[in-house]
């Protein structure tokens, strides 16, 4: 290709107007030819200190619009790098500092979510802290605590979606699991289901609306009222009871079932933590980590040693186990929550002469063995799949190579024993995988090995474990 | 003022100073600039989470785009559907490899533009700083000059790859 039309097409490539046919054309050229990736690095480099020497920042742009264009293009010279750097950090610091203090007041519901929580408002992924009037809360997975006004706490277990119906004094339930407690202020508090309205008289309850519109309520203490339409009698249902109906027909009652409602969001802890930031060559037998026990090597050909910051088995097979930090023994439901990032191994090059080289994370039971594994085999071109260790089933599988650069999160739900995987950091990353294994399994430790010429390298390695007070709506479904 | 202190005082230091360079590593792997603006504030605030785990005296830079070269992968994939642009995987990494390199260069670089910009004739000049200042529009220039926009945009291309090799020859006289 011509000098000048190459500079042409990663000109248009830099600007963002190069049609796909040119984008796959320069991605092969990228591909084969260092020269031509140095072109396009150099390229973006003179756009990149062009803009820094002439564009006018945001902030000033409006005055300087009718100023002499040569004295604050002049101007902007001289202080421009230095501003941006600076205005770039103090919006950083401002941000980060209004997320601690400034947070506190003006909406209408301030939002903590659990750890393993997933949700949408609106039907946007935002990280958010407070919820609006109008404003649909969809939440996905685990829990969503909402603060309404000074006197009303609705704790909204996913998968459910709720709505504020005004400043402070209604909220609209439109499937799910939801229990509030209100404070004697709070009075009046209306739940608005598909099959009536739930009232508050000074009480804690649980209103729940099933897919086909069958809407119940478990009174825990306080009275309720349950108006089902305009003009229709109402019906009160006292603390210890529970009611189940629909749009028609009759209203039944029944005992009080609250403990199928997370009352309060689940406790977080971390469990294990290692960034192996220790310097390089640092042994990995007894390597203690952040949080957790040392590092336990259970087979090694050669010593296994902290590499480029990360535990990287490249040159032979490796076992190695980290035993988590010591959790109290209880039967409640937990989601453990596993935290990593894979980069591409040392020892990449020899990947295709291996036939059978495997990457392997597996999870333990406490006291029980293998639980399940994130497997990456050379037959599925090295990506992760999920395998349940106990009937040997497999996942689907991802596209998601254990030897390239990526950032995972797992999920283990004791109380469905559902495991998720997701592409990204936390559970609001992209969920890619998915396997079902037994419930009710505490986890203690995990193992990473590798065999037949498999390799992986992880950073930022952690477990967290989110521990649930009741099993919410979990136990319905069992 | 206590050892804490001076690690966020030292935190913040660096997450100000490397910016610039934050922004090009991003833009380079993702191949767009608004997206990369917003990577970038993504990535700012991942490293304010993890901001306890910067190690004063280990390179920040380093760490910094190692978590951006993630956030760009999660970020491409997520919306791989919208866009017709998007790097492969390998060349990702291949990219995350060598930008470093480069971008350690950018000092220079910056001081052998400014001497290749004194080259330019007063209306490449013009071009170029019209160009930057408007944000990407060259409506008014090419209304002011009687040119075309296609005609500007051109001369704007050659104007980039001109300034590009006098960079090189700067940087490396005796080779040329």
């Amino acid at each position: 290709m011509e000098d000048h039309e190459l500079n042409r097409l990663l000109n248009r490539l830099i600007e963002g107007t190069i049609n796909p046919q040119d984008f796959a054309r320069v991605q092969q050229m990228m591909r084969q030819d260092p020269a031509v990736r140095a072109e396009y690095y150099e390229l973006l480099g003179v756009d990149q200190m062009l803009s820094e020497r002439y564009e006018v920042p945001d902030y000033i742009s409006v005055h300087a619009k009718t100023a002499d264009d040569h004295w604050v293009v002049e101007r902007s010279h001289r202080k421009l790098y230095i501003r941006s750097a600076w205005a770039a950090a103090a919006v950083l610091v401002l941000s980060c500092a209004g997320l601690f203090f400034f947070n506190r007041g003006g909406n209408d519901a301030k939002l903590v979510s659990s750890m393993d929580s997933n949700y949408l408002v609106n039907g946007e992924e935002r990280a958010v802290s407070a919820l609006n009037m109008n404003e649909v809360l969809d939440v996905k997975g685990g829990v969503v605590a909402l603060d309404i006004g000074p006197y009303v706490e609705a704790c909204v277990e996913g998968p459910a979606k709720v709505k504020l119906l005004a400043h402070k004094g209604k909220l609209e339930l439109l499937v799910g699991y939801i229990y509030l407690q209100i404070a004697p202020g709070g009075r009046g508090f209306e739940v608005h289901t598909p099959a009536g309205i739930i009232r508050n008289i000074g009480t804690k309850f649980g209103v729940s609306v099933m897919k086909d519109g069958t809407v119940e309520t478990h009174v825990t203490s306080g009275i309720v009222e349950i108006e089902r339409a305009s003009g229709e009698a109402r019906q009160r249902v006292a603390a210890g009871s529970g009611a189940t109906w629909k749009k028609t027909g009759t209203i039944k009652t029944h005992r009080n079932a609250s403990e199928r409602y997370v009352q309060s969001l689940p406790w977080d802890e971390t469990l294990y933590q290692d960034d192996f930031n220790q310097p390089e060559g640092t042994s990995f037998a007894d390597k203690k980590p952040g949080i957790g026990n040392p590092w336990k090597v259970e087979f090694e050909l050669n010593p296994t040693t902290v590499t480029n910051g990360r535990l990287d088995t490249s040159r032979g097979p490796r076992t190695l186990i980290a035993k988590f930090k010591e959790e109290q023994n209880s039967g409640s439901r937990r989601v453990y929550m596993a935290g990593f990032s894979t980069h591409v191994p040392g020892n990449i090059w020899d990947k295709a002469g291996y036939h059978d080289a495997a990457e392997r994370i597996t999870f333990n039971a406490k006291g029980g063995g293998p639980l399940f594994s994130l497997v990456a085999r050379k037959s599925r071109g090295h990506h992760w799949q999920l395998k349940n260790e106990r009937d040997g089933t497999h996942s689907v599988g991802t596209r998601i190579s254990a030897l390239q650069a990526h950032q995972l999160t797992l999920t283990y739900d004791t109380g469905t024993g559902q495991v998720n995987l997701y592409e990204g950091a936390g559970t609001k990353g992209i969920f890619i995988d998915q396997l079902k294994i037994e419930p009710g399994l505490p986890m203690d430790s995990l193992t990473i090995s590798n065999a037949e010429g498999g390799d992986v390298a992880i950073d930022d390695l952690s477990i967290k474990v989110a521990t649930y007070s009741q099993n919410g709506n979990q136990s319905a479904k069992d | 003022m206590d050892r804490k202190d001076d690690s966020l005082e030292e935190f913040v230091h660096e997450l100000t100073r490397c910016q610039g360079d934050l922004f090009y590593f991003i833009r380079a792997l993702c191949g767009d600039p608004h997206a990369a603006a917003d990577i970038r504030q993504a990535v700012n605030m991942v490293l304010w989470r993890k901001r306890e785990k910067f190690r004063p005296g280990t390179s920040f830079k380093n760490w910094a785009f190692r978590i951006a070269q993630l956030e760009v992968m999660t970020y491409l994939r997520r919306k791989k559907k919208e866009r017709t642009v998007n790097f492969d995987a390998d060349l990702l990494e291949c990219f995350a490899s060598e930008m470093p390199s480069v971008i350690d260069e950018l000092p220079e670089r910056r001081l052998a533009l400014a001497e290749c910009l004194k080259k330019l004739t007063p209306k490449d000049d013009e071009l170029i700083r019209h160009h930057y200042w408007s944000g990407g529009s060259l409506e008014a220039l090419a209304r002011a000059t009687e040119r075309s926009v296609g005609t500007l945009k051109a001369r704007l291309f050659q104007l980039r790859g001109n300034l590009r090799r006098c960079i090189k020859v700067q940087l490396s006289p005796r080779e040329s």
